[in-house]
């Protein structure tokens, strides 16, 4: 994972490179899958005041700066992600409430889907897992 | 219950194996597994290792321990331990805050996570012969010990949110297991145990079958009763059948660990409204009926697919139970906490 400005007052930015470094650590079957799914397609994605790229890389997954080519755009926040993986709400719900919002046209979406299945598949396989969800519980209180 | 209790030492029997002697490639597993039933309250606690490769190496152990507890409503955690720690002769076990101790007269389970509305510490006296299934085949290659004390004496405390229950003489089931198999594989397993609301009654049953994932296949059925600590039936083979009526139609009240509901939103939990399974040996002859009340699902992920889920349902319920062993009527309302695995 590599990532292009300093980490510390950006919390989506520092939690999803852990979790990307811990994807390919611990499950890097899940990593090489994830490589797969987002090899065609970037990804945008904006966390609160924060705004990152997600892509596939030589070798693993960078974070970067937006990228200009990004066919899908997704707008969250810290709380709503932290909700959905305690389970008090569901992606459905959040969409349905404007604290998730996805862009892209219906085949794209379809991937990105994939890829955050993808993802969270491997995070739950992955024993250092809960501690991510335990800082990301932190970070989600502070935002 | 006393001379069958002398006889019994979990210390000598009953401790971690760690590690199976027939060491392979394919995940080893080992669990103990207490159950305690109390007038308002179901507790399942269970301290699960796991590793990656056969062998259960210490560098390659993953403790979990898992709370389950159920009031007016269930409360439960699934709690990560990275190095559980196991005293060399097996018999005391720390995953992170929460431990068991396994003595000559029993069991010490201590639970604490008060961030989580659970703590617990409770001592487990085995009342019942306990009964040992050696290398059961799972599945092709994969092989499970399972020991089981159908019937336990509980005494202690647990503290749910503000709630606390003090034990004393509650009844508790207890089973421990080991073995090599990965989740995924082309298995599943029912099992229940059922203890008597009436603390005076003396009776446990326990019922397990194994099936393929496809439950197509029954490889194993077999149910077992105590009465006063004696194991007084045992039936299996075309001995004993049961019969699943309907479907459950209500959500699982919980789901864990939490994450994984979100990629396995498909609550669907394909548990019976209703199961009656009976058994007889010779001219003895016993039949329970188990009407679900709740549930929760733990959720796990699928060591062999990458997005593959197996989810083991915990069901909870009133059972009755009747029949005759031995030219004696044993008859009675019970409890039952059944284990209903699908892939």
């Amino acid at each position: 994972v590599s990532s292009s400005s300093s980490d510390a007052d950006l919390p989506a930015r520092r939690l999803l490179g852990a979790a990307l470094d811990a994807l390919g650590r611990e499950a890097p079957a899940h990593r090489d899958l994830l490589c797969g799914t987002l090899a065609a397609l970037a990804v945008n994605v904006h966390v609160d005041r924060e705004a990152l790229g997600v892509r596939a890389a030589a070798g693993g997954l960078a974070i970067t700066e937006p990228a200009a080519s990004a066919r899908v755009t997704i707008r969250t926040d810290l709380a709503t992600a932290y909700a959905l993986l305690d389970a008090r709400l569901t992606i459905l719900e959040a969409v349905r409430t404007g604290r998730l919002d996805a862009r892209g046209s219906a085949g794209d979406l379809a991937v990105a889907a994939e890829a955050l299945s993808v993802f969270l598949h491997g995070l739950v396989r992955c024993p250092s897992g809960a501690a991510l969800l335990r800082a990301l519980r932190s970070a989600s209180k502070e935002s | 219950m006393t001379g069958v209790a002398d006889q019994l030492d979990p210390a000598r029997d009953d401790f971690w194996r760690v590690r199976s002697p027939a060491a392979t490639s394919v995940p080893f597993k080992e669990w103990q597994h207490f159950i305690v039933l109390a007038p308002g309250l179901d507790l399942i606690l269970n301290f699960n290792l796991s590793s990656s490769s056969g062998l259960g190496e210490p560098h390659d152990r993953l403790g979990r321990v898992i709370a389950l507890a159920r009031t007016s409503r269930w409360t439960g955690i699934v709690d990560a331990a990275s190095r559980p720690e196991l005293s060399r002769d097996g018999c005391r076990a720390r995953f992170g805050d929460h431990r068991v101790e396994i003595r000559t007269t029993g069991y010490r389970v201590v639970v604490e996570a008060p961030a989580d509305g659970i703590v617990a510490d409770l001592t487990l006296r085995p009342m019942a012969v306990p009964i040992t299934a050696r290398r059961q085949a799972l599945a092709p290659g994969r092989r499970l010990d399972w020991t089981l004390t159908a019937r336990l004496a509980v005494d202690g405390e647990v503290e749910l949110g503000d709630r606390t229950f003090a034990l004393v003489d509650a009844v508790g089931y207890h089973d421990h297991n080991w073995g090599h198999f990965a989740w995924g594989d082309d298995f599943t397993w029912e099992w229940c145990c059922v203890l008597p609301t009436d603390r005076a009654a003396d009776w446990a049953v326990v019922y397990s079958n194994l099936m393929n994932g496809a439950r197509t296949h029954l490889a194993l059925e077999q149910l077992f009763v105590w009465r006063s600590g004696l194991n007084v039936l045992a039936a299996g083979g075309l001995d004993v059948s049961a019969h699943a009526e309907g479907r459950h139609r209500a959500r699982p009240e919980l789901r864990l660990p939490r994450p994984m509901a979100v990629v396995q939103p498909r609550i669907d939990s394909d548990v019976p409204r209703r199961l009656e399974v009976s058994a007889r040996s010779g001219a003895d002859h016993v039949a329970l009926g188990f009407a679900p009340e709740s549930l929760v699902q733990l959720l796990v992920p699928s060591e062999l697919a990458p997005r593959g889920v197996v989810v083991i349902n915990e069901v909870v319920g009133p059972v009755e139970l009747a029949g005759r062993i031995a030219g004696q009527t044993i008859a009675g309302e019970g409890r039952g906490v059944f284990e209903l695995v699908r892939r």
